[in-house]
């Protein structure tokens, strides 16, 4: 493993230690059509097609409703690219109500477990994402690793 | 719509789809093909299922997946799924097994979905 592997996982190691069971954060985050056009783009999403509502709305994809555990818990800028980011493992997430283009809707995540495994330091986040008329209109689980670097292999 | 019945069996497709988008820190772990961030797996089932089963996936649709192996930037993507029953006699939902896989036929996530048919 690289000298830059070492650093980020020291980095990384210090900020799981700090993450608590328990911790939460909740925010408010309107979906621009900014956004929306940014994500269809980059996924390849044909939009609005099957994403326009029963009054004439644009809708989100759902794929864009979801609680980001990196931007949430994970390690931000200035650290080096190995501790940022990281990637999910698993994902379980349910759909309640459409969500409308320029919606605000307000996110909780919160952590249910951290744990180290096969190298890679790992929360669990649990989430709801809450409509503007107060009704839920998705919620999930996500497994995501806290950053890229991970411990070498035995 | 068609009775929910005559629905299971059926197998649908969306794809092949180019992933282009790349993940910060991917490159430098991996060492080689930056890795195409596992969003992009979850965009390609939802926006099949989308297309199957339409408005109603807003309300009702649940979709659980593990990520097993990460598409490298310039791959192409195929997501399917196999209806495979439907939760009991009484309800309208459906039940499916879902995947992707590169070009290469590879497995790169797979998981189950489910949602109503028709309210």
């Amino acid at each position: 493993m690289s000298d830059e592997n070492t650093v980020a996982l020291e980095l990384i190691e210090a900020h799981f230690n700090k993450i608590e069971i328990g911790q939460f954060e909740e925010f408010d985050q309107v979906i621009t059509e900014e956004m929306v056009s940014e994500y269809v783009l980059e996924h390849r999403i044909n939009w609005p097609g099957n994403y326009i509502g029963t009054e004439n709305e644009l809708l989100a994809p759902p794929g864009i409703v979801f609680f980001r555990p990196a931007v949430g818990f994970g390690l931000k800028e200035p650290n080096p690219p190995l501790t940022r980011a990281g990637f999910f493992t698993r994902t379980d997430r349910t759909f309640h109500q459409p969500v409308r283009v320029g919606e605000s809707i307000r996110f909780r995540g919160e952590i249910t477990d951290k744990y180290l495994r096969r190298g890679y330091y790992y929360i669990v986040v649990d989430w709801t994402a809450t409509g503007a008329n107060g009704a839920l209109s998705a919620n999930g689980r996500e497994w995501h690793t806290l950053g890229w670097a991970r411990h070498p292999q035995d | 719509m068609t009775n929910v019945g005559d629905q299971v069996g059926k197998s649908i497709v969306h794809g092949p789809v180019l992933g282009t988008a790349a993940v910060g820190g991917s490159a430098l772990a991996t060492g080689n093909s930056p890795a195409v961030p596992n969003v992009f797996h979850f965009a390609q089932m939802t926006e099949m299922l989308v297309e199957f089963f339409g408005p109603l996936w807003f309300q009702h649709g649940q979709l659980a997946v593990r990520y097993l192996k990460p598409l490298k930037q310039g791959e192409e993507l195929t997501a399917k799924a196999n209806i495979v029953s439907q939760s009991d006699h009484y309800t309208q939902r459906l039940e499916l097994e879902i995947w992707c896989e590169n070009s290469g036929g590879e497995l790169l996530a797979s998981g189950t979905a489910s949602c109503l048919w028709s309210s």
